[in-house]
Order: C-alpha cells, then structure tokens, then sequence
C-alpha cells in the first residue's frame, strides 16, 4: 500500500500535487472566466428588462448614488427610468434586489430579487413574480405610501423577515433614487443632456 | 471482485446516507426539493468519480503521514472545478445549492471512500465504487427531497398539485429534515433485511 514515510518523500509528493493542482485550477479558472462574467451579466440584464418600462439603451457599468449603484435605461434619447441595486442582511444571508423606477411618474416599475439565500419554500417565494409579494410594488408612488411590512406592504406568509429585508431594499433605493434626482435637478439641463448621451454610448461599444 | 456487486454494494448495502450515515450536513440542508436533491447527489458523484480515481492511482506513491492531506488537495480541486463550471455554464444549479458545493470538500463521504476503498484497490473498481456510492447519494437525495417537496410544497421537480392550504410548510425546514430523514431510514433498513 502506501510509501514508506521520509522528510524528502513526503516534501515531494505534497509539492508535486499541489502544483499539479493549482496548474489543472488556474487553466480551468481562465477558460470558465469569460462564461461566468457572461452569466452575471445576463441575471442583471434580465432583472433591468424585468423592472423598468420599455428601453433601448442601458447605462452599460452602473452608476453609484447613495450607496447603490444603479443604472439609466433611455428609449429614443429620453430618459425612461431608473434600476438601483440595493442590499441588506436577508434571513439566509444578503438580499440584493433590484428596484425599477419609472422616469416620467417617479412611482416604482416593478422589482426583482438579484441575489438571495432565503429558505426554499419561504422566503425564496419572493423569486416568484406572478405572486402578490412581487405585483403589490408595481405603480406605487413612494411620496404617498409608507413602505413598511403590515402597513402598505403585504409579507409573504411565514416570512416575515424576509418581507422586511424586501422592504428595506426598496426603501433604501428610494432614498438613492432621491440622491440621483437630487443631483440632477442642481445641474442645468446641457450637463443632464451630456449625461444621458454619455450613458448611452457606452453600450455601444459591445 | 464482481463489477456489478461493487456498484450494487455502493447504492443498497453500503448506501452512504441510510447505512453508513454519512454527509449529513448536505443530505438534510440541501434536500427542500427534489430537484435540489438530484443536483447536489449528481455535484457529489462527479467529485466522488474523479477523486476516487486519482487517489488510487496515486495511493502507492503518497508517503503514510502526508497521506490525508494530499488526498484532501485532490478533492478540493475537483471541487473547486466543479464550482466554476458550475458558475459558467448552470448559475441556477449554483445559485440553489450556495454553499454546499465548496462544502463538499469536507464531506466526509468522498474522504471516506478515498480512505476506505480507493486507497487499497484499482483504477476500474475505484470509479465503480464511485459510480455505487454516487448513484446511491442522488438517489437517498432525491427521495428524501421528494418526500420534502410533497409533504412541504405540495409539488414534485417543481410541478405543484397539492393546493397551499394543505402544504406542511414544517417539512420544508429543518425538523421536517430530521422527521423524514428517519422514517426513510427505517423504512430502509428494514427492507434491506428483509433481502438478507
């Protein structure tokens, strides 16, 4: 069976297979790079055509405002809404959701979990987009609800927790949706107009 | 030894999860659904062939004391592999398992086996025993997931019949977990003395 154990035998064997190992991990690193880079970007592209109205063009890196990065989606040059990543501490672990906010009302599009760790069963029904939990946010107007679980906001039953981190996201990217307009409404409109003709070139590189 | 008896030995006689008891970490945290279940049965049958393989193509080379853990650098680089295949080309399968896919370094099933068959016989019987053992993980796995499901969800893969008012959402945590875990294993073992 097994070798007979030295100082030199057992340097070299323990050498020889991590650097093997780490050759065969780095090739597989550089050829799987690429996919997962794509994969990624697909989840955010599918969620920014799930949450925000109809669009062209979408800021290709996000943009960061009030601690979220968010994205400009614009159709025919004018732009049409707003989607800003916002996270918190969920039940399982982080929850990232993604929220949409539509340019011309400044009332909520719709909205998409990015990333989560919710128990299956519970918690992750907030995946579902035909349930109540997902279709109650569409159309609100943040200036006149209060978004808090119980209140405006239904939870998802036997998943308190996860409702309220929901909510927190949602509240959270409100409150960098202000940030965003905030900033622009200071600016006159030619620097506004350069903005939104830089956020739409970008995509174009692809 | 018999091929067939090895691949047979590894999914009723010695069934990793109802008779050896082991991984059961993954087996009761990973199990909410049926669909669940088969992917990280089917995650740790791929790590389970390959290292089983290697190792015993290396085992008459690695010195006694260094023995473990060259064999555990084996395992996480298949692991490691795994996952980034995984990530690229089925980020649902990642996004459901997490966690679990770089814990199955540490399960003490594929460790087991390195130490318990690999070690000690060939190449072929080796990837058998990996092949036995795999099959009979996703299979416990899927079970248990599917009886989770059913109970819990009220579906099976995904596909509801039951209506939510007659879900037992208990089955789908962690007592339900433990609950079903142990009546399938005796419901196991008593039909594998029935054969004996």
């Amino acid at each position: 069976m097994a070798a007979k154990s030295t100082l030199t035998n057992m340097v070299v064997v323990l050498t020889g297979t991590c650097l093997v190992c780490a050759a065969l991990l780095g090739g597989a690193y550089v050829i799987t790079k690429d996919p997962i880079a794509k994969a990624e970007k697909d989840k955010t592209v599918k969620a920014l055509s799930e949450v925000l109205p109809a669009f062209d063009t979408v800021s290709d890196e996000p943009l960061e405002a009030g601690g979220c990065n968010y994205y400009v989606a614009s159709k025919d040059g004018a732009v049409v809404g707003y989607a800003i990543e916002s996270s918190t501490g969920g039940f399982g672990g982080e929850l990232t959701v993604m929220v949409g906010i539509d340019a011309a009302t400044g009332n909520i599009w719709n909205t998409a979990p990015l990333r989560h760790n919710e128990t299956p069963g519970l918690g992750a029904k907030c995946e579902d987009a035909g349930a109540r939990f997902r279709t109650q946010w569409q159309g609100l107007n943040p200036a006149e609800h209060a978004f808090e679980v119980k209140k405006d906001i239904d939870a998802i039953t036997a998943s308190t927790i996860t409702s309220k981190a929901y909510t927190k996201c949602v509240t959270q990217a409100l409150d960098a949706y202000k940030a965003i307009t905030s900033v622009i409404s200071s600016e006159d409109a030619s620097v506004i107009s350069s903005e939104v003709e830089k956020s739409m070139e970008e995509p174009s590189n692809e | 030894m018999n091929k067939l008896r090895i691949i047979l030995d590894g999914i009723v006689k010695n069934n990793p999860t109802f008779v050896l008891i082991l991984g059961m970490c993954p087996t009761l945290a990973t199990t909410t659904s049926a669909m669940n279940g088969l992917s990280m049965g089917l995650a740790t049958m791929f790590v389970l062939i390959l290292a089983n393989m290697v190792i015993s193509l290396i085992a008459p080379i690695v010195p006694d004391k260094v023995h473990i853990p060259v064999y555990i650098v084996v395992i996480a680089t298949f692991v490691t592999l795994l996952q980034l295949l995984l990530k690229a080309y089925v980020p649902s399968v990642n996004d459901a398992l997490g966690l679990f896919i770089p814990l199955i370094v540490v399960n003490c099933i594929i460790l087991g086996r390195a130490e318990g068959f690999a070690n000690k016989h060939g190449v072929g019987e080796s990837a058998l025993d990996g092949i036995g053992i795999g099959i009979g993980f996703t299979l416990a796995l899927t079970v248990l997931g599917a009886v989770r499901e059913i109970l819990g969800s009220g579906s099976i893969f995904n596909i509801q019949f039951i209506g939510e008012q007659y879900q037992m959402l208990a089955f789908v945590m962690a007592p339900g977990a433990f609950i079903c875990l142990g009546y399938l294993m005796v419901l196991f073992n008593k039909f594998i003395k029935k054969e004996k």
